[in-house]
Protein backbone atom coordinates (compact mmCIF):
# COMPACT_ATOMS: atom_id res chain seq x y z
CA UNK A 1 0.00 0.00 0.00
CA UNK A 2 3.23 2.50 1.12
CA UNK A 3 4.85 1.87 -1.99
CA UNK A 4 1.63 2.15 -4.43
CA UNK A 5 1.30 5.75 -3.04
CA UNK A 6 4.92 6.18 -3.57
CA UNK A 7 4.84 5.23 -7.12
CA UNK A 8 1.50 7.26 -7.62
CA UNK A 9 3.02 10.60 -6.24
CA UNK A 10 6.00 10.26 -8.13
CA UNK A 11 3.88 9.47 -10.80
CA UNK A 12 1.94 12.97 -10.38
CA UNK A 13 4.85 14.63 -9.94
CA UNK A 14 6.51 13.46 -13.24
CA UNK A 15 3.61 14.23 -15.10
CA UNK A 16 3.40 17.62 -13.50
CA UNK A 17 7.46 18.03 -14.45
CA UNK A 18 6.68 17.21 -18.28
CA UNK A 19 3.39 19.31 -18.19
CA UNK A 20 3.46 22.08 -16.24
CA UNK A 21 3.27 25.37 -17.97
CA UNK A 22 7.07 26.56 -17.29
CA UNK A 23 8.53 23.17 -18.06
CA UNK A 24 6.67 23.68 -21.55
CA UNK A 25 7.61 27.38 -21.75
CA UNK A 26 10.67 26.83 -21.21
CA UNK A 27 10.83 24.37 -23.89
CA UNK A 28 11.35 27.47 -26.00
CA UNK A 29 13.56 29.72 -26.38
CA UNK A 30 13.67 33.41 -24.85
CA UNK A 31 11.80 35.70 -27.48
CA UNK A 32 14.36 37.29 -28.88
CA UNK A 33 14.84 41.12 -29.14
CA UNK A 34 15.31 43.60 -32.25
CA UNK A 35 18.11 45.52 -33.35
CA UNK A 36 17.27 47.74 -36.15
CA UNK A 37 20.62 49.75 -37.69
CA UNK A 38 19.94 52.73 -40.17
CA UNK A 39 22.11 54.60 -42.02
CA UNK A 40 21.91 57.97 -44.23
CA UNK A 41 23.35 57.49 -46.96
CA UNK A 42 22.43 53.50 -46.62
CA UNK A 43 24.38 50.59 -47.60
CA UNK A 44 27.17 50.97 -45.37
CA UNK A 45 28.68 48.21 -43.49
CA UNK A 46 27.70 47.04 -40.03
CA UNK A 47 29.67 45.60 -37.22
CA UNK A 48 28.31 43.94 -34.09
CA UNK A 49 30.66 42.59 -31.51
CA UNK A 50 33.48 42.83 -33.90
CA UNK A 51 32.22 41.54 -36.39
CA UNK A 52 31.34 43.02 -40.40
CA UNK A 53 28.19 41.47 -41.23
CA UNK A 54 27.00 40.69 -44.51
CA UNK A 55 24.09 42.89 -44.63
CA UNK A 56 24.44 46.52 -45.10
CA UNK A 57 22.27 49.13 -43.51
CA UNK A 58 19.42 48.97 -43.42
CA UNK A 59 18.91 46.10 -41.50
CA UNK A 60 16.79 44.17 -38.59
CA UNK A 61 18.57 41.61 -36.87
CA UNK A 62 17.35 39.56 -33.99
CA UNK A 63 19.38 38.87 -31.25
CA UNK A 64 19.06 37.38 -27.51
CA UNK A 65 18.54 39.77 -24.59
CA UNK A 66 21.79 41.59 -24.15
CA UNK A 67 24.32 44.03 -24.82
CA UNK A 68 25.72 44.66 -28.11
CA UNK A 69 28.48 46.68 -29.35
CA UNK A 70 27.56 48.50 -32.44
CA UNK A 71 29.29 50.71 -35.77
CA UNK A 72 28.63 51.70 -38.80
CA UNK A 73 31.43 52.74 -41.31
CA UNK A 74 32.15 52.97 -45.07
CA UNK A 75 28.96 52.76 -47.46
CA UNK A 76 28.15 55.79 -50.08
CA UNK A 77 28.91 58.73 -47.85
CA UNK A 78 32.33 57.61 -45.83
CA UNK A 79 30.64 56.92 -42.57
CA UNK A 80 32.10 56.74 -39.43
CA UNK A 81 29.83 55.78 -36.66
CA UNK A 82 32.13 54.08 -33.58
CA UNK A 83 31.47 51.79 -31.43
CA UNK A 84 28.07 51.83 -29.26
CA UNK A 85 27.34 49.66 -26.75
CA UNK A 86 23.71 49.00 -26.84
CA UNK A 87 20.78 47.04 -24.58
CA UNK A 88 19.03 44.75 -26.67
CA UNK A 89 16.07 43.62 -24.57
CA UNK A 90 13.50 40.31 -25.42
CA UNK A 91 10.99 41.12 -27.31
CA UNK A 92 11.78 44.97 -27.72
CA UNK A 93 13.32 46.46 -30.76
CA UNK A 94 16.10 49.01 -30.13
CA UNK A 95 17.06 51.29 -33.14
CA UNK A 96 20.11 53.05 -33.97
CA UNK A 97 20.83 55.35 -36.67
CA UNK A 98 24.12 56.97 -38.23
CA UNK A 99 24.41 59.88 -40.11
CA UNK A 100 27.83 61.92 -41.35
CA UNK A 101 27.50 63.56 -37.72
CA UNK A 102 27.45 60.37 -35.73
CA UNK A 103 24.96 58.62 -34.17
CA UNK A 104 21.14 59.74 -33.71
CA UNK B 1 20.04 -3.52 -8.07
CA UNK B 2 21.43 -6.44 -9.59
CA UNK B 3 20.09 -10.32 -10.07
CA UNK B 4 22.34 -13.04 -9.84
CA UNK B 5 21.47 -13.30 -14.03
CA UNK B 6 23.02 -10.10 -14.48
CA UNK B 7 19.83 -8.39 -15.02
CA UNK B 8 18.37 -5.35 -13.33
CA UNK B 9 15.73 -5.72 -11.05
CA UNK B 10 13.97 -2.14 -10.71
CA UNK B 11 11.25 -1.41 -8.47
CA UNK B 12 8.49 1.17 -9.26
CA UNK B 13 9.40 4.28 -7.60
CA UNK B 14 12.64 3.87 -8.60
CA UNK B 15 11.12 3.95 -12.05
CA UNK B 16 9.36 6.93 -11.48
CA UNK B 17 12.58 8.85 -9.45
CA UNK B 18 14.79 7.74 -12.52
CA UNK B 19 11.92 9.47 -14.59
CA UNK B 20 11.45 12.70 -13.04
CA UNK B 21 15.15 13.05 -12.33
CA UNK B 22 15.71 12.74 -16.07
CA UNK B 23 12.49 15.01 -17.23
CA UNK B 24 13.87 17.18 -14.60
CA UNK B 25 17.86 17.42 -15.79
CA UNK B 26 16.61 17.94 -19.14
CA UNK B 27 14.17 20.90 -18.53
CA UNK B 28 17.40 22.50 -16.39
CA UNK B 29 19.71 21.84 -19.26
CA UNK B 30 17.35 23.35 -21.89
CA UNK B 31 16.44 26.89 -19.05
CA UNK B 32 19.99 27.69 -18.82
CA UNK B 33 21.25 27.07 -22.03
CA UNK B 34 22.21 30.37 -23.16
CA UNK B 35 23.38 30.09 -26.48
CA UNK B 36 23.86 33.37 -28.92
CA UNK B 37 23.07 33.98 -32.59
CA UNK B 38 22.08 37.06 -34.65
CA UNK B 39 20.08 36.42 -37.45
CA UNK B 40 18.73 38.94 -39.55
CA UNK B 41 14.88 39.29 -39.91
CA UNK B 42 12.78 38.04 -42.78
CA UNK B 43 9.37 38.39 -43.88
CA UNK B 44 8.44 35.69 -46.26
CA UNK B 45 10.68 32.63 -46.70
CA UNK B 46 12.10 31.40 -50.18
CA UNK B 47 11.34 28.68 -51.95
CA UNK B 48 14.67 26.86 -51.42
CA UNK B 49 14.23 28.03 -47.69
CA UNK B 50 10.88 26.60 -47.59
CA UNK B 51 11.72 23.55 -49.43
CA UNK B 52 15.00 22.89 -46.58
CA UNK B 53 12.37 23.52 -44.16
CA UNK B 54 10.48 20.36 -45.25
CA UNK B 55 13.40 18.33 -45.69
CA UNK B 56 14.33 19.26 -42.35
CA UNK B 57 10.91 18.31 -40.94
CA UNK B 58 10.61 15.36 -42.84
CA UNK B 59 13.84 14.04 -41.09
CA UNK B 60 12.10 15.32 -37.74
CA UNK B 61 9.20 12.89 -38.37
CA UNK B 62 10.87 10.01 -39.28
CA UNK B 63 12.72 9.64 -36.64
CA UNK B 64 10.12 10.33 -33.97
CA UNK B 65 8.27 7.70 -36.06
CA UNK B 66 10.64 5.18 -36.07
CA UNK B 67 11.58 5.78 -32.08
CA UNK B 68 7.47 4.69 -31.98
CA UNK B 69 8.17 1.83 -34.00
CA UNK B 70 11.26 0.64 -31.63
CA UNK B 71 9.48 1.89 -28.71
CA UNK B 72 5.97 -0.94 -29.65
CA UNK B 73 8.45 -3.24 -31.01
CA UNK B 74 10.65 -3.03 -27.38
CA UNK B 75 6.82 -3.48 -25.88
CA UNK B 76 6.09 -6.66 -27.71
CA UNK B 77 9.20 -8.39 -27.04
CA UNK B 78 9.27 -7.71 -23.38
CA UNK B 79 5.60 -9.08 -23.50
CA UNK B 80 7.17 -12.42 -25.31
CA UNK B 81 9.67 -12.80 -22.23
CA UNK B 82 7.43 -12.10 -19.68
CA UNK B 83 5.26 -15.24 -20.97
CA UNK B 84 8.18 -17.33 -21.92
CA UNK B 85 9.77 -16.67 -18.47
CA UNK B 86 7.59 -14.67 -16.03
CA UNK B 87 10.11 -14.58 -13.32
CA UNK B 88 12.76 -13.15 -15.35
CA UNK B 89 14.20 -9.54 -14.79
CA UNK B 90 14.01 -6.63 -17.00
CA UNK B 91 17.14 -6.63 -19.18
CA UNK B 92 19.15 -3.14 -18.52
CA UNK B 93 19.74 -3.12 -22.40
CA UNK B 94 15.94 -2.60 -22.85
CA UNK B 95 15.39 -0.32 -19.76
CA UNK B 96 18.61 1.92 -21.89
CA UNK B 97 16.41 1.12 -25.20
CA UNK B 98 13.25 2.76 -23.75
CA UNK B 99 15.01 5.65 -21.80
CA UNK B 100 17.09 6.54 -24.84
CA UNK B 101 14.45 6.76 -27.21
CA UNK B 102 11.83 8.38 -24.38
CA UNK B 103 14.71 10.95 -24.38
CA UNK B 104 14.79 11.11 -28.32
CA UNK B 105 11.48 11.50 -28.78
CA UNK B 106 11.61 14.23 -25.85
CA UNK B 107 14.01 16.32 -28.01
CA UNK B 108 12.41 15.72 -31.65
CA UNK B 109 9.47 17.83 -29.49
CA UNK B 110 12.01 20.48 -29.07
CA UNK B 111 13.35 20.62 -32.28
CA UNK B 112 9.45 20.76 -33.35
CA UNK B 113 9.05 24.12 -30.81
CA UNK B 114 12.27 25.78 -31.82
CA UNK B 115 11.61 25.30 -35.40
CA UNK B 116 7.96 26.87 -34.45
CA UNK B 117 9.97 29.73 -32.49
CA UNK B 118 12.37 30.69 -35.15
CA UNK B 119 9.41 30.88 -37.80
CA UNK B 120 7.48 33.15 -35.27
CA UNK B 121 10.34 35.63 -34.73
CA UNK B 122 10.87 35.90 -38.56
CA UNK B 123 13.99 34.34 -39.43
CA UNK B 124 15.10 31.82 -40.95
CA UNK B 125 18.39 30.01 -40.63
CA UNK B 126 18.50 25.76 -39.65
CA UNK B 127 22.32 26.33 -37.81
CA UNK B 128 21.04 28.38 -35.08
CA UNK B 129 22.11 26.79 -32.08
CA UNK B 130 18.67 26.32 -30.60
CA UNK B 131 17.58 24.45 -33.30
CA UNK B 132 21.32 22.24 -33.61
CA UNK B 133 21.57 20.48 -30.49
CA UNK B 134 18.23 19.42 -29.77
CA UNK B 135 18.41 18.29 -33.62
CA UNK B 136 21.98 16.40 -32.69
CA UNK B 137 20.84 14.95 -29.53
CA UNK B 138 17.46 13.56 -31.68
CA UNK B 139 19.11 11.92 -33.70
CA UNK B 140 22.07 10.65 -31.51
CA UNK B 141 20.07 9.16 -28.55
CA UNK B 142 18.11 7.35 -31.00
CA UNK B 143 20.88 5.81 -32.34
CA UNK B 144 21.64 4.72 -28.58
CA UNK B 145 18.67 3.18 -28.33
CA UNK B 146 18.75 1.38 -31.71
CA UNK B 147 21.99 0.05 -30.50
CA UNK B 148 20.84 -1.26 -26.73
CA UNK B 149 17.14 -2.35 -28.71
CA UNK B 150 19.57 -4.37 -31.71
CA UNK B 151 21.87 -5.88 -28.31
CA UNK B 152 18.60 -6.70 -26.29
CA UNK B 153 16.53 -8.43 -29.19
CA UNK B 154 19.69 -10.22 -29.90
CA UNK B 155 20.15 -12.00 -26.32
CA UNK B 156 16.52 -12.35 -26.51
CA UNK B 157 16.36 -14.21 -29.81
CA UNK B 158 19.01 -16.56 -28.89
CA UNK B 159 17.38 -17.02 -25.22
CA UNK B 160 14.31 -18.32 -27.17
CA UNK B 161 16.42 -20.40 -29.56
Amino acid sequence: MGRLMVSSLLGIALCWAALYPPALTSQTPARPGKLVITSTPPEATITVNGRALEQLTPSTFLVPQGKYKVAVSDGPGNLNCAEKEVLVTSGQSTELHCTAAGWK
Amino acid sequence: MKSATGQMRIGRPAFYLAAVLLVVAVWLLQSHATLGYLEPEVTSLTALQERQLDAFLEMNRLITTLSTGLLAALGFLLVNAHKASPNADTPWTAIGAAACVSVSLLFGYVVYRAILWMLESHFFDLGNSYIVWPGVAHFYTFLLGVLFFADFAYHQMREEQ
